[in-house]
């Protein structure tokens, strides 16, 4: 009985760290995906001229990542005649902030960037979708960096409070 | 007095003297002082009855 108790003791904080780690990759690796949507978009919208709709229904059918989830919202939404691009975007992501684990930066991202597809003229979309796909970058290394940092100490430190507890009520 | 109780704080040290090198190592210096804080008051929770008990045994070896 003591036995499992210490078990018990000792997988919580350890499983919590590895909790926080995971979620932490998680993010970078999602945000990596996003910079690439952004990419994608800014590509589109500047080489192709091609309509939104397309685009999101092109990005809806790159199954390599979650991010497909949020663009086939958009897309059928879209496609169901919505015509509020900026809200419809904003939403498929809003509703999908855990999942993804953005943050409040990344948000504020997705915010300006519904903001600037709600705006029907193509020239500025050109212009602040390239600022966009800047800040994307930005954060996206600063994610990494602290996905390298953090990943592997939340899995130590967890570990190691797990001991500590062990330690402790042996 | 038990040799556990040794070991014990030898261990709780160690394991806060790890954590505190990984804190800060990923530049989250700021809570290693809470950590040790933590550590410092487990331990002291761990050995108080022992010191109440050498505080008894000092007083009534000067009869006080």
């Amino acid at each position: 009985m003591k036995i499992a108790l210490l078990v018990l003791l000792f997988l919580l904080p350890s499983g919590y760290g590895f909790f926080l780690s995971n979620r932490i990759q998680k993010r970078a690796q999602n945000l990596k995906h996003f910079k690439a949507c952004i990419e994608k978009i800014y590509i589109q919208v500047t080489e192709y001229r091609s309509n939104l709709e397309e685009i999101f229904a092109g990005l809806a059918k790159d199954y390599s990542s979650d991010m497909c989830l949020a663009f086939m919202e958009i897309s059928t939404k879209m496609s169901e005649g919505k015509t509020d691009v900026g809200e419809i975007f904003y939403d498929a992501f809003a509703k999908r902030q855990l999942l993804y684990g953005f943050g409040s930066q990344e948000m504020l991202l997705v915010e300006d960037i519904s903001k600037v597809l709600a705006n029907g003229k193509m020239n500025s979309q050109r212009q602040y979708i390239g600022s966009a796909v800047e800040s994307a970058e930005v954060l996206s290394e600063a994610c990494m960096r602290e996905c390298e940092k953090s990943a592997g100490a939340y899995r130590k430190i967890g570990i190691l409070a797990g001991l500590f507890l062990v330690v402790v009520f042996i | 007095m038990e040799i556990t109780v040794i070991f014990k704080v030898a261990g709780i040290a160690l394991i806060t003297a790890l954590i505190n090198q990984i804190l800060k190592r990923t530049d989250k210096g700021d809570f290693t002082s809470l950590v040790t804080l933590t550590g410092v008051i487990v331990i002291l929770t761990i050995i108080l009855d022992m010191i109440i008990d050498l505080f008894n045994t000092v007083m009534t070896l000067f009869s006080l």
